[in-house]
């Protein structure tokens, strides 16, 4: 009996341009390169593995909804959207760090309240500012978060950075990381359940090449 | 004007409805089949019974409003709390055994859908303790899924006692499905594979000698969303589907809540989600 293959939706961007390498040392080849087509999603030569390549915010609602078995997201995404996903494994690839920045290099302890802090990490901010007990004006961006500060939109920032090397470039200076994220594997709770033996042997697979 | 209704509610036009109405009909007849009396108990109840017996992931999805009085309210986001309640108000007149199944929608907030209302059927037996009326309950469960018409059912059991006998840092990882931390991850296996000594093999026993329209399996993954469970607990899967169907396990802690020392088990099914599976 053929089986139907597993589903796996990734986030496009740099964590699909690692899984690529990742599956290459799997083994796992596509005919179809998504990279260079207008197509969405792909099986691999052996049909085992379905890939569904979405917008990295969009991963875990494929997964909740069970329209993909698994997931390669980050843990930035998880965080913000408080997820309900099984979270099997740490990837480790795909390294980066949300972090409070600020034009001048103070302290966390120096942020005064009802500062105007501009994200699109919307959640994650307001719980650490609350944690903090501090009260903030959040602002919603979807993009060019550095803008703001310079553009009095904003007084800080806290956004994704890989190396701190944009937020340099725009005069900025780290303040706090909020928190640290990589990869990870995700699964529907249901479908773990039901599919557990494949998505185990999945997990295994790619865990000896991560 | 638009006519609209809230997110996470929705009507039922008279083909949905009709369909619903067969459906709900068929499982309270074959739950009354099996000895169970059909009750309802209030849409909403004071938050202050419903508060300590929710999980704090529960809490959140409760949905709560302030009633004339400036009484916090809360509608009941599961049955089991609300016919406990009722159970030991009644229980004085029936000493014996109660059983007793419902069909009536709750109400949690979902916080990727926005769904809020979803339609529950299910049964409680109160005052029962055996391991055989453990068995009956999943034998009754697993029919009533196979009358709705579902296929390739899965019942993934697990027991307090296996999840007790990890470390903290372990348990906690299995309640939050967070695994990435674990040298070991939780293990599945076919219900009948299970060790003669394992807290489920008794119930696997009795299991053995009914004819069971699911599959079973032993499962460490899965959780409750409430924690009141103190024995042996299940969730309910269709293959393939990314929806959980049903859960229920044994509570017997639970009417202690109510100045009542009784042994309980007891299931409900999200219709909800299996209208969607049967469509």
């Amino acid at each position: 009996m053929n089986k139907s293959p597993l589903t796996i939706a990734i986030a496009k961007g740099y964590l699909w341009d690692e899984a690529k390498k990742i599956f290459s040392k799997m083994g796992v080849e596509f005919d179809t390169d998504l990279d260079h087509s207008r197509q969405l999603y792909t099986i691999d030569t052996s049909g085992r593995y379905k890939i569904l390549l979405v917008r990295p915010w969009d991963v875990p609602a494929y997964v909740e909804e069970g329209a993909a078995d698994l997931g390669i997201v980050g843990k930035d995404v998880l965080l913000e959207q408080n997820t309900q996903l099984t979270e099997i494994s740490d990837l480790k690839f795909g390294a980066c760090s949300l972090v409070l920045a600020g034009p001048d290099p103070i302290s966390p302890k120096e942020i005064k309240q009802n500062s105007k802090v501009a994200t699109k990490f919307w959640n994650s901010s307001i719980r650490y500012f609350h944690e903090k007990g501090v009260n903030i004006h959040p602002i919603k961006l979807y993009g060019a978060i550095e803008l703001a500060p310079f553009t009095n939109l904003s007084d800080y920032i806290c956004d994704l950075s890989v190396t701190g090397s944009t937020l340099k470039a725009h005069g900025l200076h780290i303040i706090d990381t909020i928190f640290s994220s990589t990869a990870r594997l995700v699964a529907n709770p249901a479908l773990f359940n039901t599919k557990y033996n494949e998505i185990m042997q999945f997990n295994s697979d790619i865990l000896k090449v991560c | 004007m638009k006519h609209i209704i809230p997110l996470g509610v929705r009507d039922y036009l008279p083909n949905d409805y009709q369909k619903k109405s067969n459906n709900v009909k068929k499982a309270l007849h074959l739950f009354e089949e099996k000895g169970y009396k059909a009750v309802a108990t209030p849409m909403f109840e004071y938050w202050s019974t419903i508060e300590p017996l929710c999980s704090e992931t529960l809490k959140d999805k409760v949905v709560k409003f302030i009633n004339s009085k400036g009484e916090i309210i809360a509608l009941r986001p599961d049955h089991t709390i609300g016919i406990s309640r009722l159970a030991s108000t009644w229980i004085k007149e029936n000493p014996s055994n109660l059983k007793l199944c419902y069909a009536d929608p709750v109400y949690r907030l979902d916080p990727v859908t926005g769904e809020t209302e979803r339609f529950q059927l299910g049964v409680e037996n109160i005052g029962n303790s055996g391991v055989e009326s453990e068995a009956e309950l999943i034998q009754t469960c697993a029919e009533s899924l196979s009358s709705l018409g579902l296929h390739q059912i899965s019942i993934e059991i697990n027991h307090t006692k296996t999840l007790n006998s990890y470390d903290t840092a372990t348990q906690n990882a299995f309640k939050t499905r967070d695994y990435t931390n674990l040298s070991q991850y939780p293990k599945r296996c076919p219900l009948s594979d299970i060790s003669s000594d394992h807290p489920l093999s008794e119930l696997r026993n009795q299991l053995d000698s009914k004819s069971i329209k699911a599959d079973l399996y032993f499962n460490e993954s899965i959780q409750t969303t409430t924690q009141y469970y103190n024995g042996f607990f299940f969730e309910c899967c269709v293959n393939g589907e990314g929806k959980k169907i049903g859960n229920g396990g044994r509570y017997d802690k639970l009417l202690e809540n109510f100045d009542h020392q009784v042994s309980a088990i007891g299931f409900g099914l999200n219709y909800s989600v299996i209208e969607g599976i049967l469509s």
